[in-house]
């Protein structure tokens, strides 16, 4: 009993130290250069290293050199096996306003190491709430509009399906 | 005496502490040999942009708004040398036997008020007619494109260029002798609907290392509205209007101003030839 007891401690302290001493800003910055290779560049950012995450606020995001986004907030939390990025006040770039909604309220996405091959999301923007998932399998996303609003700007993106519009595309 | 911790109490902490101290040693390790201490900022190219001339324009003064008083002459004894043109402005350089003048838009030369201008010819108006005076063809020597070639046309009488515009049919491309006009709602549409485009034409990026050399036209689908344009498969997109297509960005900008643009010149380089499709957008 004494040994099981010392077992399971020791994976719970092994897993607290680990998500405590993550270094979260050097493995952000490893992740940016990740993202430089497929030419998406997060710029400006202020960035606060919390316990269990980080807080990236005044992003400017570029992808192929181009402005796509202005976001106001980025909270990453991570566990280990279950992760949250969370992102509030996007604005994409006015000279957009044809192909990208032009304001999204925020983007939640959830990982799960149960799931690990699939990203589960919400938006919300002032196209309405859409709810989907990226699928790492299937390389593809999908996103259901649950509540539409203003979908004028995206309609020839979308598809009319039996529960509403939706949006898909393969990578 | 009493101990305040007892020693099984003191072997936990111990232990506790070092399970610690190598999940921290752990993560050291992995910072110091794969993680970077500094971020990717994104350092923003000059967005500085050539003029864009047709012919050798850059060395002549352009004189505004002056008013050369002559006796009424034919407009076919007047040769059209160069146009610049652009959204609000309209310079040309035509000669007179020996003689060269720069006009800008409402300047009077012979009785003749430029008016308006496309990328190939200059419109006069005398009276109640107007008059279209084509750019000759250029000379060619080392150094200049080959490609520029203009027919010489006499001038002729032709219906104000509005009411020739308005005849265009809604979202459709005409070809002309040297120039194609564009309906603007067609390029509209190809900016609302971009999955239309790639569905029509394939583009990837010309690389040299890690700069951009151009656009690559992987495919044109027959009879789409990019093959009327002229573009052909291999075809590589060197520029537009004047500006290098050397980033993505800079293609971009040409997309973010399509609204006001109303010619379009691509440089092209197709096989070892470097060529110009010209646009005039209505």
């Amino acid at each position: 009993m004494q040994m099981v007891k010392k077992v399971l401690l020791s994976i719970v302290i092994i897993l607290f130290s680990t998500i405590i001493f993550m270094p979260k800003r050097e493995l952000y910055y490893r992740l940016e250069e990740q993202l430089l290779s497929n030419d998406i560049i997060i710029n400006n950012e202020k960035i606060d290293s919390s316990l269990f995450g980080l807080t990236l606020t005044n992003l400017e995001l570029y992808m192929k050199g181009i402005k796509i986004a202005d976001i106001d907030r980025v909270e990453i939390f991570s566990l280990l096996f279950y992760n949250t990025i969370s992102a509030k006040g996007i604005e994409s770039d006015s000279s957009l306003y044809k192909i990208l909604p032009t304001k999204v309220n925020s983007i939640d996405a959830k990982y799960i190491v149960t799931n690990p091959m699939s990203v589960a999301m919400d938006l919300n923007g002032t196209f309405g709430y859409a709810k989907g998932f990226i699928s790492f399998s299937d390389q593809k996303m999908h996103f259901d509009i649950t509540e539409e609003r203003s979908i004028n700007a995206l309609r020839s993106m979308l598809t009319k399906g039996d529960k509403g519009w939706y949006y898909e595309t393969s990578f | 005496m009493r101990h305040l911790f007892s020693h099984s109490s003191m072997r936990w902490y111990i232990y506790i502490l070092a399970l610690m101290l190598i999940v921290k040693l752990v993560w050291l390790t992995i910072e110091m040999i794969f993680l970077s201490t500094r971020g990717v900022e994104y350092i923003e190219s000059s967005q500085s942009k050539s003029l864009y001339y047709r012919t050798f324009f850059a060395s002549q003064k352009i004189y505004k708004k002056r008013v050369v008083t002559k006796p009424m002459s034919d407009i076919n004894s007047f040769k059209l040398l160069a146009i610049y043109h652009s959204n609000d402005t309209i310079v040309i350089t035509i000669s007179k036997g020996s003689k060269n003048s720069v006009l800008t838009k409402d300047d009077t030369i012979d009785g003749y008020t430029l008016i308006d201008a496309t990328a190939t010819e200059a419109i006069f108006s005398r009276g109640d007619k107007n008059y279209r005076l084509k750019l000759i063809k250029s000379k060619e020597s080392p150094g200049v494109q080959k490609s520029v070639r203009y027919i010489p046309k006499v001038a002729e009488v032709i219906p104000p260029p509005i009411k020739r515009r308005e005849k265009l049919t809604k979202g459709k491309i005409v070809q002309g002798d040297d120039v194609t006009i564009i309906d603007k709602s067609l390029l509209d549409h190809y900016g609302r609907n971009m999955n239309d485009i790639w569905k029509n034409i394939g583009i990837k990026e010309v690389k040299d290392g890690r700069d951009i050399k151009g656009f690559r036209v992987n495919f044109v689908k027959r009879g789409s509205d990019f093959s009327k344009l002229g573009l052909r498969r291999g075809d590589i997109i060197k520029s537009v209007n004047g500006q290098e297509l050397n980033s993505y960005n800079s293609a971009f900008e040409i997309y973010k101003n399509m609204d006001s643009i109303e010619n379009l010149t691509l440089t092209i380089k197709r096989g070892k030839e470097e060529m110009e499709l010209n646009y005039e957008i209505n």
